[in-house]
Formats: structure tokens, sequence, C-alpha cells
């Protein structure tokens, strides 16, 4: 088992196999409509990647994830050739989300990966009335904004990010690191497979990836069933993280 | 006669922020109930100035199988599945559970004119609007 040049005592990632070569890392964490979360567990389930490792930390709730008689810490990744997926089974605290993405960025910095993409959704109060929810990108970048360019991937011009997204693309600027966030519209405090979906659709452009999204949406009544519990934790997260800012305005004209 | 309204007023809305915070205490509490079968839904309530929009996400269910009761200070949810979930090793308790529905009762933060209120259901979400008993009235400035 090797470990990452994380910080030690707070916050770690705790690799379990030998990895090499990683280009990119999709980070997929609970919160609004859990559109991270479902956009990771599918491209992990349909690109069969592999437990690779864990985030070990004090800070977080004393929580273990049994899966088929297995007990598991609740946020992992999970790798294959080029790709890393950092997800989570349980909502991340806000007073946490700094040290993580200060670790996540000293990991991919130690692993040589090329691009961050953060995936999450942007809550709009009509999602009722739309059937192909569209996605939006915010860079850290000059070159990450040429990549969402590049895939036609609509810039978000105006608005405030709060949450985990928010703290990988804060510390991504502050170290000038290539990283992304994909936004797609979605429920704010209901699991949103059809968000998840569009964010799919774009990632297989962005990564040349070739993840079908039929079978997500197949599921999706399931999907919605099985998720219940942690979209309402995430959402009582999302209040103390003061989530609702992203509906505002920013107050400057820049 | 207006003073004691407006004590009884108080004393309802700090009733109700008490009735919040013992939910919130009790969050942790299952959103399920093996015992009679029922997931307890994600359900959204936003007051209005002239209204209470409550949104229920309801999988598995379809329109004609949602029975809603109001009163002017509730809303009780009870859907049906379009058939029982099974699972062999249900969370904690660990046996085989069945699922057939979902139900709720939801405490509303204000008086509604049950009569008056109005359901849709859309791709699996329940919206029920349910319209504030008047107690304001619009005078105008000379």
């Amino acid at each position: 088992m090797s470990e990452s040049v994380g910080r030690g005592d707070e916050l770690r990632i705790v690799e379990v196999k030998p990895l090499s070569g990683l280009r990119t890392c999709i980070i997929g964490l609970p919160d609004v409509g859990l559109v991270g979360l479902i956009t990771a567990n599918h491209l992990v389930n349909s690109l069969g990647l592999d437990e690779a490792g864990y985030l070990e930390s004090k800070l977080l709730p004393p929580v273990i994830v049994v899966h088929n008689g297995e007990p598991k810490p609740p946020v992992r990744f999970f790798a294959q050739g080029g790709l890393a997926i950092l997800t989570s089974e349980i909502p991340i605290p806000a007073s946490v989300l700094s040290l993580l993405a200060d670790e996540v960025l000293n990991w991919a910095s130690a692993k040589g990966f090329e691009l961050l993409v953060s995936v999450s959704g942007i809550a709009v109060p009509n999602r009722l009335e739309i059937d192909t929810p569209e996605v939006y990108g915010v860079a850290s970048t000059e070159k990450a904004r040429r990549i969402l360019e590049d895939s036609k991937i609509p810039l978000l011009e105006e608005g405030f990010m709060v949450g985990p997204h928010a703290a990988i693309l804060g510390e991504s600027l502050k170290r000038k690191v290539d990283s992304i966030i994909l936004l797609a519209q979605s429920h704010y405090q209901y699991p949103d497979p059809g968000a998840a979906a569009s964010i799919i659709n774009i990632l297989n452009r962005l990564l040349s990836l070739n993840v079908e999204v039929k079978t997500l949406l197949e599921q999706a009544e399931e999907i919605r069933l099985k998720t219940r519990e942690i979209m309402q934790r995430t959402y009582k997260a999302m209040q103390r993280m003061q989530k609702m800012q992203e509906q505002e305005l920013p107050p400057m004209y820049v | 006669m207006w003073r004691r309204r407006r004590i009884i007023d108080e004393i309802e809305a700090l009733e109700r922020e008490i009735d919040r915070m013992f939910e919130e205490f009790l969050y942790g509490k299952p959103m399920w109930d093996p015992a009679v079968g029922c997931f307890e839904p994600l359900t959204h309530m936003e007051e209005l100035e002239d209204k209470i929009i409550v949104t229920v996400d309801l999988p598995y269910v379809r329109r004609e199988d949602i029975i809603l009761d109001v009163t002017p200070d509730s809303l009780r949810i009870e859907a049906r599945m379009e058939r029982p979930i099974r699972y062999e090793r249900w969370g904690t308790v660990q046996r085989r559970c069945e699922f057939k529905g979902f139900k709720k009762e939801v405490k509303l933060p204000s008086e509604v004119v049950p009569e008056a209120s109005k359901a849709k259901f859309k791709h699996g979400y329940l919206i029920v609007e349910l319209p504030k008993k008047a107690t304001r009235h619009k005078i105008e400035v000379e």
C-alpha cells in the first residue's frame, strides 16, 4: 500500500494499488441533485474502473460502508488507464472541503494529472419543464477554458459557486492547475439522473469516452428511490454551507 | 382582542419552530418503515405570500395511485408504487423487506384553504399548491 504526499494527520489520500500514467481525474461528490455522485457511479460501473484508494481523515464522520460483506471507507477513488474518479457515499462536511481540495491538488500534482474535472448540478427552478438539461462549464486557466470552448461547452457567465467543486476550483486557481467544472441544470433537493446523463454526454465529447446513458435513464426511478437518504443528508449539508447563495447574483460589476 | 390574537400567533410560530427543531433532531430516523411497507418520500415545501407549494418525489408511482388529504394545517400524502419493491437483506435489519408505497404527513406553516388546493403530477413529481387562508388585505394610501 502506498500513500500520497498529503499533510498527514488531518486528511490524506491512501492508494491501495500502484498507480501510474494517470491523466484525468473526475471528481463527483454529493451535491445539488446528487449529480456528481450519480455521474461518478455510472462511469465507474460502465468503464469497469478498479477501486484504487480512499480518503482518510479524522475530520470525516465515523462512517464505514459495507458492500457485499466488505467494509469500506465512504470516500474512495477508482482508476484505470489514464482516468481516476473520486466519489463519496456521504456528503462532505463544509469544514473539511478546503482540506479536501488541498489534498486532491497535492495528490494530482504528485501523480501528474493533466486535467481535473469536477461534475455537479446547478439548480434551476423550472427543472420539470426541461427534457434535456444543459451543461455549463467553468475553467481555472486559459488552457482549461480553451478545452471547454473546443468542446463547445457554454461557459457559466455569472453566478456564485458553493461546495466541493468550488473548493477544488479555488485551489486550482491558486496553483494555476488546469481544472474544469461541469454543471448540469438540475433539481436542487431531488436526485437527478437526467442531469447526470447530460454530464456524461459532455464527458464523452470532452474526454473521448464512450459511455452510454440509456441504462442510466432506464434506472432513473430506481436511483431516485435508492438515493433518497443520501439526498436528504446532502440537502442538510448544503443548507449548512449556504448553498442557496448559488441562486443569487454576484454584486460586483466587473 | 388584536393583542391576544398576536400573542396566539407568536405562540403558534414558536410551536412550529419547536416542531421543526424536533424534526431536525430526529433527522437521523430512517426514511422507511418495514412494519407498514412504506417509504418516506423526499419532500420540499416553499412558502410564498399567498400560497404554500409542496413538491414530492414519487418514483414508481402513477397519478391514479396517489391519495392526498388536506386539512387547514396539514397535507397527508399516500401513494402506491406500481409494483412492490423487495429487498432480500434490507439495511440494518438485514432481513427481507417489501415496500408497497410512500407515506408522509407534512405540517403546514400557515393555514390553507383545503377546498381551493390543486395538485399535478409530472415525470414522477407531485406538485401541490395550497392557497393560504386570507388574513391580510390591501389598503389604499390616501
